[in-house]
């Protein structure tokens, strides 16, 4: 059985005049998957699912979507939907009116389950979209996006300004229909320890260039903290892949590359040093860190 | 079957080890239906294909097989290929710990070995609560004489 391809990017750069958003990204994302987009605020995430979505026009390179260019493309852009909180609907719609539209604009759109989230939510389908509160705004959109059943769906910092209950029930909610109807769903987020469980692969993007694509698991195993004698780190890490180091008095904490072998593993357990796997938030952290290194206590302006 | 997301183990390493677990302990049975994917990837709120990994190890290993139609089983005889395969680990995971932790903390050799028999005989012990018993007045008794002595 081999895996369609859903997005392939092919030196795909935008610049909004002299600011480079996206830079050069070449990689491709497998169909039917949940892939995470994870970077810094300003790291390009919105830009590139616009940019997806055919809101944004490529300055260079290529995007493909089911092999099709997708800037002003009704066939592509009927099996996908772009969820954002900026999305518009006209401000004096009811709910249902703007549920009602649902199946034209959307191919695989599914009414019952927009009506059943709706209910579950205890949205009120009579009230205008104008009057919803923030919150109720992002739930709404969730609808939307869920019910679109689009194949490609797309999800941009989905469950902003919603309290933590919710946003576990709705990724619990997303995780169960993605099995019964599965199809590829981008996620960005900055609450990267969140949606990690959901996902299987993500892209890390770092001032619009790619940083890494990778599964899920190879992020998980990417680093290890080191954590005890300063004296034994430091000469220790000298050789190594280093992702992190912070020294507080004899104490030294480091994460490196996860590539340890077992003298390695035993002379550090001999002098008691402890070894921890890097979460995957904080590998992300490491990798995607600015320039300003010693961070802002040693920061002059 | 519990996972800890925090551990140095890979999630879908932890699923193999908890269906291990719950084999070793008889909560699945041999020759009897195992979790399927979906049911993993629901209760613990996990990627489907995170939850199809830990099932291929073990289909791989040979504990589970998949019965046409039916789903993930569970091999005859997993039980003791899993007992197998633990007690291969058992010196590298705890063994070797235990000894380091000891030396840490100024453990002699004999003082371990000692605390190893001490705890084993608890454990005895509080599975045969008739044997617990009697270590237990036998000790009374010791001590009770040595005030008698005194």
């Amino acid at each position: 059985m081999s895996v369609e391809k859903v997005i392939e990017c092919c030196n795909l750069t935008k610049k909004f005049n002299m600011k480079t958003a996206l830079n050069n990204l070449t990689f491709s994302l497998d169909e039917n998957k949940i892939i995470g987009l994870i970077g810094r605020n300003g790291a390009g995430k919105t830009t590139f699912l616009k940019t997806c979505a055919g809101y944004i026009k490529p300055s260079a390179g290529s995007i493909t979507i089911w092999g099709e260019k997708v800037f002003n493309n009704i066939d592509v852009l009927s099996n996908m939907i772009f969820v954002d909180e900026e999305i518009q609907y006209d401000t004096s719609s009811r709910l249902k009116d703007i549920i009602d539209l649902g199946k034209t604009y959307y191919k695989s759109w599914d009414n019952k389950f927009a009506l059943k989230l709706a209910r579950y939510f205890n949205l009120d389908l009579n009230l205008k979209y104008k009057k919803l509160s923030r919150g109720m705004k992002t739930q709404f959109n969730i609808i939307m996006g869920l019910s679109s059943r689009s194949p490609l769906t797309l999800l941009d910092e989905p469950t902003l300004g919603l309290d933590a209950a919710i946003r576990k029930e709705f990724y619990n909610i997303l995780l169960k229909d993605y099995m019964e109807n599965p199809r590829t769903i981008i996620i960005s987020s900055h609450l990267l320890s969140e949606i990690e469980s959901l996902l299987e692969e993500i892209v890390l993007i770092k001032e619009g260039s790619l940083v890494l694509h990778e599964s899920v698991e190879t992020v998980q195993e990417y680093g290890i903290y080191l954590n005890g004698k300063k004296d034994i780190i430091l000469p220790f890490i000298q050789n190594k892949e280093v992702l992190n180091v912070e020294v507080y008095g004899n104490d030294a904490v480091a994460a490196i590359k996860n590539d340890l072998n077992k003298n390695e593993t035993t002379y550090l357990s001999e002098n008691s040093i402890d070894i921890s796997k890097v979460p995957m938030q904080d590998v992300c952290i490491f990798l995607t860190k600015s320039k300003r290194e010693g961070g802002f206590d040693e920061f002059e302006a | 079957m519990k996972i800890e997301q925090d551990s140095l183990k890979p999630i879908y390493v932890q699923i193999a080890e908890g269906i291990e677990d719950d084999i070793l302990r008889d909560i699945l049975e041999e020759d009897e239906q195992a979790y399927s994917q979906n049911q993993i990837a629901k209760r613990f709120g996990i990627n489907p294909a995170t939850a199809a990994k830990g099932l291929t190890l073990l289909v791989e290993d040979g504990v589970l097989y998949r019965k046409r139609g039916l789903g993930m089983h569970v091999s005859l005889g997993a039980k003791s290929m899993i007992q197998k395969k633990r007690r291969d680990r058992f010196v590298e995971e705890f063994i070797s710990q235990m000894i380091i932790e000891a030396r840490k903390l100024g453990i002699s050799k004999e003082d371990l070995k000692n605390m190893i028999d001490d705890y084993s005989l608890l454990e005895n012990n509080a599975e045969n609560t008739i044997q617990y018993n009697t270590v237990y007045s036998t000790e009374n008794n010791t001590e009770h004489n040595a005030e008698e002595r005194g």
